[in-house]
């Protein structure tokens, strides 16, 4: 077992692997009621692809294995949790399938429930068949949710062939070819112990949570984590514009800007650069900017206006999002910001942005779930969360300005209207 | 974790140290009479507040100063509590301990805070119409999202319709129809209103000693006496010779469903920790009867949850289902309401359904936000400091016979639809 522990922040990170290969994090909470548990597995949507030589999934496979874990019928899950005062959910994402529980009683009968669970299910095609049914409707529910539906449709228009523009739960024709042979095989490939991440944030014995873990059943087995596919991709957009109609009585825009992928940056550096980008949003048109508040005054943006950029090894992207009433010219405005960015960056304002995240990340420690939220995605990236906090610090303005030239206007951009 | 109460001029503060967390958070409460005629005004002052100060006289300037102080957060809004209009202003600020070489900033960000309610940038003796202009817009904007949010949008039909002639009915968050008519003077008076006649309580949750807070607060804060009373539940009703069923059409993949129920179980009733676990086990978490039977067992719907509205008294249940399926859905969750009021349910679901409440009501505690609802809520309604442990053994020896009895309260009054088709 390994300690860090943040002079700063008074707060203390410890990790461990069992000989199986399941690696283990514990972030110690104590006076707090509520104790958060996940078991992330690495297996999300981009990895339905499959990689060189080995065959994929279809779409939809990882977000299905999820209900079929969760949905089993003769376990009950959400009930035989909530019998144990645990409240049990689970995710996935692009890159992983994460179960996690809170309860504010004790842990360990929840967990030894989570853990068999994950690794041993029952998977029988007439669940199967029902699960579909209730998967087709999710499905269906995802095209009420106009937020979602464009962000969707930008990915799509600037992924080429990149499965991240994939919807995570599938189509209606992608899940219909998911069986229970396919589930058992992606659960056999992907659901080992190396390819595993147990998290623990609350009022724990960190020796304990191993202790368990180690002597688990579940995680008897030392399989070898699957290969992770790296992905080329086209510099240039799948499209250039997309235009849709919707019921809202707001128009929504977003704009995205690709990036060129693979990089051999480290995950670590990868997180620099998107607080990086952050910093430079926020300077060039960030809540506290003059421009934002010209854009505001034009009527050309509002509220709801963001703007982030995602940095991983084989794809990333700025998005920019707003409702508007003048949907051309607010995307012209925004891209003639673009192009003025270099002149926009003030010290004074970078110094007050750089605070602000800093305290804001201190603040995320008061929450044991927004807490066990970003500390998994950093471990899962085997990024040291105190080390990144610090790094912030460290950030320069020559940092922002080398990530200008990227924001020029060529073909590497899209724009997505819903009105 | 302790509260307790200090009088001050014009205002209570409550105090609740605790050292779980790395920050200071700062709610202060303003509670006026709920009015028609004022919903829009009350709905507008807290946003004009925050848009700018005396010293930060633009929402840019105000941001700014906000994140030089290591992201302090000062928020604010308006909600709706029994008969009562609540603005209510928050500051969350880290605890110096926590920043890069200590860095001082509790000091300032109460000044900051205190501006916002003392010291408002004014123009020619009132707010400036600009200003005023550019909150009404966003926050026409933001009741216009809702209607993008079928969920919220349907349920706000329902309530339209099942609190017709009722205070309910009304939204804190703003009239769309009207909002265009509140003038600078207008709200300028509503803001002399709220200092001059409000009710006014601060809550501080953090880890510090009381002689430093109070000397703070004091400091920065006092109001002249005054007489407002509030009334924190909300008793108006109807007489419901049956159910009204109401049907709506609009652009939906999935039908949204809405039953809004009546209970006479009211916050600050003895029979409010045993309407807690009823609600519970009826809809309100994924274990709930509701959930099993609708969803689970008969995969009538995606979602359905109970909520208990216990200021106003009153069980809202939403679902969403297949079109066409809706009125099948209401008959099955009014038949499973039946069923538990008749004793349908095991020692099991009841022990799973306290199980949940008690889980709430310890992460509350896990949270200055939640503190602060929680222990504040308590008190104002209960008049005695709030006892975790205390809650906890009420929840623990609710019975079976309690349960029925809260269930069988239930009067159904609305059933509404929101289907695919034309408007």
């Amino acid at each position: 077992m390994s300690t860090a522990f943040s002079r700063q922040l008074k707060e203390t990170l410890v990790r461990a692997t069992t000989s199986s290969g399941l690696k283990i994090t514990i972030l110690p909470k104590p006076g707090f009621h509520k104790t958060e548990v996940h078991l992330a597995v690495g297996f999300g949507s981009i990895d339905e692809d499959g990689v060189q030589g080995v065959g994929g999934f279809p779409q939809g496979t990882a977000h299905f294995l999820e209900h079929m874990l969760f949905e089993n019928e003769e376990a009950d899950p959400s009930t035989a949790f909530a019998r144990l005062g645990a409240q049990v959910n689970a995710y996935t994402a692009a890159d992983v399938t994460d179960y996690y529980f809170s309860t504010t009683d004790a842990w360990e009968p929840a967990a030894d429930l989570l853990f068999l669970l994950v690794t041993a299910p029952a998977i029988r095609a007439s669940g199967v068949a029902k699960e579909k049914q209730i998967i087709a409707r999710e499905i269906q529910m995802y095209e009420d949710d106009v937020n979602d539906l464009i962000y969707e449709d930008l990915l799509n228009a600037l992924y080429q062939n990149h499965p991240v523009a994939h919807p995570i739960a599938g189509t209606a024709a992608s899940i219909a070819a998911i069986d229970e042979t396919v589930l058992q095989a992606a659960h056999r490939r992907y659901y080992v112990p190396a390819n595993m991440h147990l998290l623990v944030v609350g009022d724990v014995d960190p020796k304990a949570v191993f202790a368990m873990a180690q002597a688990h059943p579940a995680f008897k087995e030392g399989t070898e984590k699957p290969d992770v596919h790296v992905k080329g991709e086209d510099r240039r957009p799948a499209k250039t514009s997309v235009t849709k109609k919707k019921d809202i009585k707001n128009d929504m825009l977003m704009l995205g800007v690709k990036f060129d992928r693979p990089t051999d940056k480290t995950c670590f550096e990868n997180d620099v650069e998107e607080i990086a980008w952050a910093f430079l949003f926020d300077g060039l048109f960030g809540k506290a900017s003059p421009n934002y508040q010209d854009l505001v005054r034009k009527g050309l943006v509002n509220e709801a206006f963001e703007a982030t950029a995602q940095c991983e090894p084989d794809y990333g992207h700025i998005v920019v999002y707003t409702e508007t009433k003048k949907p051309a010219a607010a995307a012209k405005a925004l891209w003639n910001l673009f192009d003025t960015a270099m002149d926009k960056l003030d010290v004074r304002r970078f110094e007050a942005a750089k605070r602000r995240l800093i305290g804001n990340y201190v603040q995320s420690f008061n929450s044991i779930s927004t807490l066990a939220g970003f500390v998994l995605d950093y471990e899962l990236e085997n990024v040291d969360v105190f080390d990144l906090i610090e790094a912030i610090d460290k950030i320069t303005l020559d940092d922002l300005r080398a990530l200008l030239p990227k924001l020029a206007k060529d073909a590497r951009t899209t724009v997505v209207y819903h009105r | 974790m302790e509260s307790r109460l200090i009088p001050l001029d014009g205002f209570q503060l409550r105090l609740v140290p605790t050292s779980k967390f790395k920050t200071a958070y700062v709610q202060l409460r303003f509670s006026a009479p709920f009015r028609r005629e004022t919903l829009n005004l009350r709905a507008l002052l807290p946003y004009v507040l925050l848009s700018g100060t005396r010293n930060y006289p633009t929402k840019r300037r105000f941001q700014d100063r906000l994140d030089d102080l290591y992201g302090t957060q000062i928020g604010g809004g308006v909600a709706k509590q029994g008969r009562m209009s609540v603005i209510s202003f928050s500051l969350s600020v880290v605890m110096e301990q926590f920043l890069p070489g200590g860095a001082k900033v509790f000091a300032d960000a109460l000044d900051l805070f205190q501006e916002v309610v003392f010291s408002p940038r004014r123009y020619r003796g009132g707010f400036r119409k600009g200003v005023l202009k550019d909150e009404v817009r966003m926050l026409r904007e933001d009741i216009e999202a809702d209607y993008a949010d079928k969920a919220e949008f349907s349920f706000q039909r329902m309530a339209e319709h099942m609190f017709r002639d009722e205070l309910a009915r009304y939204r804190p968050k703003g009239d769309e129809a009207t909002l265009d008519q509140v003038t600078p003077e207008a709200l300028w008076e509503a803001y002399r209103d709220m200092l001059q006649n409000d009710h006014v309580e601060m809550t501080v949750v953090g880890d510090f000693s009381d002689d430093l807070v109070v000397t703070a607060i004091r400091a920065r804060f006092s109001f002249p006496p005054r007489a407002t009373v509030p009334v924190w539940v909300d008793t108006e009703t109807k007489a419901i010779a049956s159910p009204a069923y109401v049907t709506e059409h609009g652009d939906v993949s999935q039908a949204r469903l809405q039953i809004g129920y009546r209970v006479l179980v009211r916050a600050g009733s003895p029979d409010y920790f045993s309407m807690l676990v009823a609600n519970a086990l009826f809809g309100d978490s994924d274990t709930s009867m509701l959930f099993r039977t609708v969803r689970e067992r008969d995969h009538l719907c995606y979602y359905v949850y109970s909520a208990y509205a216990a200021a106003k008294g009153a069980v809202f249940v939403s679902a969403g289902v297949e079109p066409g399926k809706a009125q099948e859905a209401a008959r099955l969750i009014e038949s499973i309401r039946r069923d538990v009021a008749e004793g349908g349910f095991s020692e099991s679901d009841l022990d799973v359904a306290k199980r949940a409440v008690i889980k709430r009501m310890r992460q509350a505690t896990d949270s200055p936000r939640g503190i602060v609802s929680d222990y504040a809520h308590f008190d104002r309604l209960y008049g005695r400091p709030y006892d975790l442990a205390g809650n906890i053994a009420k929840i623990g020896a609710v019975t079976k016979e309690q349960v029925m009895a809260r269930m069988d309260g239930f009067i159904l009054d609305t059933v509404y639809e929101l289907t695919r088709g034309e408007a």
